[in-house]
């Protein structure tokens, strides 16, 4: 008891608590091989989840529906098989337990990967999410090894419950990484990297892109660097920045404006953001743009302004501009869905920026 | 005080009934002694587990030293029994670096892998999750090992229970669920918390094996839990088990206890798990002065 007393108090250093928050891993970077095939994003995703449960031989996948019916995208179509009821395990509808539980093997020495039905139930869940595995490393250097795979996104009349993009929600949480990819090869490395990564991991997997995009992607397994955006365009008027189904707006508001002048940024991570790849680009272009599906208040895109103005504001030559979704729940309906994506008004404020 | 608790005649030792005696001896001087330094300002907050020891201690000595146990902030006994060294424990307690999450949580939120503990955090719910999926990993490796999770009657509210104990049931996980039902939720009586008579009763509803132990009765306590967990380890499957005991102090010493009626106090004071022990073991002639 007087040994504690006596004790002195901690010492207060920043980096040490800023350090704690995370395991420290050094990623193994495993690069592609030249062998590539044209596939989807689904199959990126279902591609690299399968190398990875071949390279981690004890790797756990649950979430509903997974096993025998092949996962409600049909991601794990062939999983069981391959590895097993032990491995590939269907759950009850408890995502809060099943949250935990991927925890609780985590404690005893098991990776594993809880696949979400759609991003929009993880609210049934969110309170290991935030509570658990976002504060374990920190509290007592627990690591909760862990991804959390989410099938997102609107663009597919799927209405409110079942279109949702809920990143800001865990962006915005110490403790987390998210990683949102826009293209199947992205997807690929970053989920095998994500699984590596004996940190909790948010991965963010568009719907309306599963089976809409296309890539030449490489067929061993192979890792991307968590943290690091990539620069799809290179110009000089402004910089876009955006992630996800944004990216590929972007791309198709810049093919139709081929005169447009702009460096275009596919965040791919969100926590941890490549500040460097931002500042670089803002400082060069003096303009900036962010693009998110998310609806505008509290997304992702404010925070990624406010860092621009704070460290840039000398290179700036028009206010940084964000696009967001509209301040209401995700409707059903066609026409009121177009309505209420961002994605329609990008272009003209873009335009505006630019002639700013 | 006359003696309430009767002691069955069991096949243990007196060498096994000594070390439970000293084991449930060890948190109450401890807790007498955090409650007088509470008193002058040297510790912030304490959570009482007096009048639950045998509970504990009772589970924890039941298990190997290398199956994870779940406790709360009111499972002292668990923390002792494991022999978690005590200095290191009061660091904890002030947030110094010698404790187990430098600074950065407080009281018992905390877990240690050398120990196998794993500790709570302050929503009452997720616990019971972790346990089912460190029972999982024991399950997959073909490991008998069971893991035992505590919470109290008033966390069996949270949606969490429900889930934790369908999910070890749908897959037969190794977990000893154990539910202390001491009475109160903080303020808040179980008949304010629940309206069935039993919580052993709800295993019926998720298909589960269950029991009611005296949780004041640490021979009970000690030869059922043994008992049951060496059964798990054999046929691995949940089990929820009750055990009925009294909260003597409050929820924590600030919130005291003026809701709890007296009568009620002076039943449960009777049957104190360590005086009626001490008791036993003075008439059995084992324990001498």
């Amino acid at each position: 008891m007087q040994l504690a007393f006596d004790e002195e108090s901690i010492k207060v250093d920043l980096e040490t608590e800023i350090n704690d928050v995370f395991k420290y891993y050094e990623e193994e970077i495993i690069k592609p091989s030249s062998k590539t095939k044209k596939i989807r994003l689904i199959d990126a995703i279902s591609d690299g989840l399968r190398q990875s449960m071949e390279k981690h031989d004890d790797l756990v996948i649950m979430g509903q529906d997974i096993a025998e019916y092949g996962g409600a995208f049909k991601i794990t179509d062939g999983f069981l098989e391959q590895f097993g009821k032990d491995r590939i395990r269907n759950t009850p509808i408890c995502e809060s337990a099943i949250v935990s539980a991927a925890y609780g093997l985590s404690v005893n020495g098991e990776k594993s990967v809880v696949e979400m039905q759609f991003a929009d139930f993880v609210t049934t869940g969110f309170n290991p999410v935030v509570n658990l595995l976002a504060k374990s490393h920190y509290r007592w250097n627990q690591i909760a090894d862990v991804v959390v795979r989410m099938p997102c996104g609107a663009g597919v009349g799927a209405g409110p419950f079942h279109s949702q993009t809920n990143e800001a929600w865990f962006t915005k949480t110490p403790g987390l990484k998210v990683i949102y990819p826009a293209f199947p090869a992205d997807a690929k490395g970053l989920l095998a990297s994500a699984i590596n990564d004996p940190n909790p991991v948010l991965f963010f997997e568009h719907k309306a892109l599963y089976r809409s995009v296309y890539q030449e992607v490489p067929e061993d397994y192979y890792t991307l660097p968590i943290g690091k955006a990539s620069i799809l365009k290179e110009g000089n008027d402004i910089t876009i920045i955006s992630y996800g189904a944004g990216v590929h707006w972007a791309l198709e508001t810049l093919e139709k404006n081929p005169v447009i002048s702009a460096d275009l940024i596919d965040l791919r991570t969100l926590q941890p953001l490549d500040v460097d790849a931002i500042y670089t680009s803002v400082r060069k272009t003096g303009k900036a743009i962010i693009l998110q599906e998310d609806s505008l208040f509290g997304g992702i895109a404010s925070d990624i302004s406010a860092l621009i103005t704070e460290n840039c504001f000398e290179s700036l030559d028009a206010p940084v501009k964000r696009v967001g979704s509209i301040e209401t729940p995700i409707p059903f309906e066609k026409e009121l869905e177009k309505q209420y994506l961002a994605k329609n008004r990008f272009e003209s404020i873009l335009k505006e920026i630019i002639a700013f | 005080m006359i003696a309430q608790i009767k002691y069955t005649k069991t096949s243990l030792e007196v060498p096994k009934l000594l070390e439970l005696y000293k084991s449930m001896l060890k948190p109450r001087l401890i807790e007498e002694k955090m409650l007088i330094l509470l008193r002058q300002g040297k510790i912030s907050k304490w959570f009482s587990g007096i009048g639950q020891e045998a509970i504990s201690v009772g589970v924890t000595s039941a298990l190997l030293k290398d199956e994870y146990i779940l406790p709360m902030h009111r499972n002292l006994g668990v923390f002792t029994t494991r022999e978690i060294p005590l200095y290191r424990l009061f660091s904890q307690w002030q947030g110094k670096a010698n404790g187990f999450t430098k600074g950065r949580d407080r009281s018992f939120h905390f877990g240690t892998q050398k120990y196998n503990i794993v500790g709570m955090i302050s929503h009452l719910g997720p616990q019971l999750g972790i346990a089912d999926g460190i029972a999982l990993a024991h399950k997959i490796r073909n490991e008998q090992k069971v893991c035992a999770v505590f919470t109290g009657e008033g966390g069996t509210s949270e949606g969490d229970f429900h889930e934790a104990l369908n999910v070890a049931a749908v897959w037969s996980l190794p977990v000893l669920f154990c539910v202390e039902n001491n009475g109160y939720g903080l303020s808040t009586p179980i008949s304010e918390q629940f309206k069935c008579e039993h919580i052993a009763d709800k295993g019926i509803g998720y298909g589960m094996e269950s029991h009611i132990i005296d949780g004041n009765n640490i021979v009970e306590v000690y030869t059922k839990v043994s008992e049951i967990a060496e059964s798990v380890r054999q046929h691995p499957r949940p089990i929820l088990l009750e055990f009925k005991t009294f909260r003597m102090r409050g929820h924590e010493e600030a919130s005291g206890t003026k809701y709890v009626p007296q009568d009620l106090m002076d039943v449960w004071a009777a049957k104190d798990p360590l005086e009626n022990f001490q008791a036993y073991l003075r008439k059995e002639k084992i324990l001498t002065e």
